[in-house]
């Protein structure tokens, strides 16, 4: 068992097969031998993190024991990237509202927990995928901060991909 | 969200996507504009596997992509066919590291917004911060190939260049520093008239949309504001914050002509011209032989009366047409220009000084699958139509290069007020495409080829449609036969 603390001072007891998801965890426990750690100051504390926290240990309950990817090879990356469909449990959890998904992102990509990041890119991707610009403004809450004739230019250098 | 998003996360995101979705994102707000266009260019793999969706079934519309995709600018000298070409060159793109001794083909490296002036192409290779300038070789061959290239000495993630080339003057303007950097073509070293380099504290904040150069003056046009030097001395000579958007050109000696539009209720456009001639420049240079010089549009429309610079308004009402700041300019002659406008509907060529049409082109209602698109450059414009299953097009060309104001037998029958249209005759021509081989449905090759049509045939015509109906190559078609 480890004790993980999150910057918002909430103590979370978790298995080490739990903890050991996250590449970052393991390797500051593999690193001084202890079974305490007190990971996630995430940069700057802009935002309460023991909700994102709470996700991003059921993932890892949910994970536990599966083999961790091979990391930086190339091939294994691509082929990551290739697949876009996300498993159904993996979907049911990421349904979670926009700021809650930013927030899981950035936890994953702090924790290095690689096939979370990757899920959570794939579904802001998938989110975006075939929308309008109009759509992805409401979806993001983006003010739109183009001047009608910068958005007609752009609309311009787009047209050689559209089909006419 | 957006904003807390560290860069590395949303090109993880945006890694997941298509290169027409990254398009279209383009479109959601400034911020996503450079983050976007750097994934683009980063991600050659994404970029190659749809160019190649989008014109599935033409060699030399794949080729062109994938040596773009790779980072290469074509070798039009290169031996074999298209089809050996790309074999070459994805035989090199598979090459281990290790492997990769010389560029194959002869092909020069990434060119990131190339540009050309004379016949000087300039391009810029992202990951080495270096500019290429090439000249290619005539088309008689009389005169070879010239390649060379310099490195940048800062940080060059966002910028823009512009060459001028009767001047040997490469503009770069560094976005990311919101300098102004002023090279000599010949070997990059610091051009030897201008003496200063410029950094404007209100340059940084805003991205630096575009530049012009004139025989004295550079003006360099941020969002929402119009700052110009005179780059012979180094001295301010125009800082404007109430130009919103649109293009501007030099016209005649050193008159700026800048559009304008801003939206307020309503769309409000106008030309404003500023005319700089009377700082430091002989008066001879101005448009000899015009006597009305800029009379015409300052005493008529004076709405932007200044008492130390000569400056004048002109406001076009929007006659049935959609926008005229992303217009185009097309610069004719010492005295005067043609301004066509792309819109929606067409596009109009006018003499700016007498206010009067040279040449208008309006869509009509177009037959069934008949697809018409506009282009402009320099000073000549075209219009296509293309007929997508019955594989022809038809185009008419405005070479506004062959006409001159007091030349009366170019089918100039009268002169007189902004509305009154004069007669222009244009070139006609229709010609065949080539058939398909592939894939029936392939309106995706059809939308590349407009693409390639567009650049080449207003580069030269005959040569383009030569490429198209004999498979001719369509590089030498980029090379005009021009002597220096």
């Amino acid at each position: 068992m480890v004790l993980l603390v999150t910057s918002d001072n909430k103590n979370f007891v978790v298995d080490r097969e739990v903890a050991d998801r996250s590449v970052f965890v393991k390797n500051t426990l593999e690193a001084r031998g202890l079974s305490i750690a007190t990971p996630p100051m995430l940069n700057g504390g802009c935002f309460e993190l023991t909700s994102p926290f709470l996700q991003v240990l059921e993932y890892c309950q949910h994970h536990r024991g599966e083999p961790l990817p091979t990391t930086d090879d190339a091939n294994a990356d691509e082929n990551r990237k290739r697949t876009t469909d996300i498993g159904e449990w993996d979907r049911k959890f990421i349904t979670v509202d926009h700021e809650m998904l930013f927030e899981i992102i950035l936890a994953a990509n702090y924790l290095d927990i690689k096939p979370l990041l990757d899920v959570g890119c794939k579904t802001i991707g998938n989110m975006v995928k075939g929308k309008s610009p109009e759509e992805v403004r409401k979806l993001f809450d983006i003010v739109n901060d183009f001047t009608p004739e910068e958005e007609a230019q752009i609309k311009k250098e787009n047209e050689w991909a559209e089909d006419p | 969200m957006w904003n807390n998003m560290p860069p590395e996360l949303l090109g993880k995101i945006f890694g997941h996507l298509t290169v027409l979705d990254i398009l279209g994102l383009k479109l959601v707000c400034w911020v996503a504009v450079p983050l976007l266009m750097n994934i683009l260019t980063r991600s050659p793999m994404k970029v190659k596997r749809t160019f190649c969706d989008v014109i599935s079934s033409d060699p030399r519309l794949q080729y062109e992509c994938e040596l773009a995709a790779a980072g290469f600018l074509d070798n039009p000298n290169a031996p074999g066919t298209i089809d050996d070409r790309r074999r070459s060159l994805r035989s090199y793109l598979e090459m281990k590291p290790v492997g990769k001794q010389s560029l194959p083909l002869g092909l020069t490296r990434f060119c990131h917004t190339p540009q050309r002036s004379g016949d000087v192409f300039v391009t810029y290779d992202t990951s080495r911060n270096t500019l290429h300038l090439c000249r290619p070789p005539s088309a008689s061959g009389s005169r070879p190939t010239k390649t060379w290239s310099f490195p940048l000495n800062f940080d060059f993630q966002a910028g823009y260049f512009l060459i001028h080339y009767p001047f040997d003057l490469i503009v770069i303007a560094d976005n990311l520093s919101g300098r102004l950097h002023l090279r000599s073509i010949a070997n990059g070293e610091p051009h030897p008239l201008a003496s200063h380099e410029w950094i404007d504290h209100g340059l940084t904040a805003r991205p630096i949309l575009m530049v012009s150069v004139s025989d004295h003056t550079l003006a360099a046009r941020v969002r929402g504001r119009l700052v110009a030097w005179n780059w012979r001395t180094g001295t301010k000579v125009l800082d404007r914050n109430d130009l919103h958007h649109g293009r501007m050109a030099f016209i005649g000696a050193d008159c700026l002509l800048v559009a304008d539009s801003w939206f307020m209720g309503g769309h409000t456009r106008r030309l404003v011209l500023f005319d700089m001639s009377d700082t430091e420049k002989s008066p001879t240079a101005r448009g000899a032989g015009h006597s009305n010089y800029p009379k015409a549009i300052g005493e008529d429309f004076p709405f932007y009366p200044d008492p130390s610079r000569r400056i004048f308004g002109l406001v076009f009402e929007p006659i049935g047409l959609d926008w005229i700041a992303s217009g185009l300019f097309l610069v004719h002659s010492e005295a005067f220009i043609g301004l066509a406008r792309k819109t929606g509907e067409g596009i109009i060529a006018w003499d700016a000084w007498e206010e009067y049409t040279i040449a208008a082109d309006m869509h009509g209602d177009p037959s069934a699958g008949v697809s018409t698109w506009y282009s402009v450059l320099g000073s000549r414009f075209v219009r296509f139509e293309l007929h997508k299953t019955e594989r022809w097009a038809k185009f008419r060309l405005y070479d506004l290069s062959r006409w001159s104001r007091h030349q009366s037998d170019m089918g100039l029958d009268g002169r007189g007020g902004l509305d009154k249209k004069v007669g222009f005759r244009p070139i006609e021509g229709v010609f065949d495409l080539p058939q398909s081989t592939s894939k029936p449905r392939d309106s995706g090759n059809v939308s590349g080829l407009f693409g390639l049509l567009h650049r080449g045939f207003l580069c030269n015509c005959s040569q383009v449609r030569r490429w198209l109906t004999d498979g001719v190559a369509f590089a030498s078609s980029m090379t005009e036969d021009r002597e220096p």
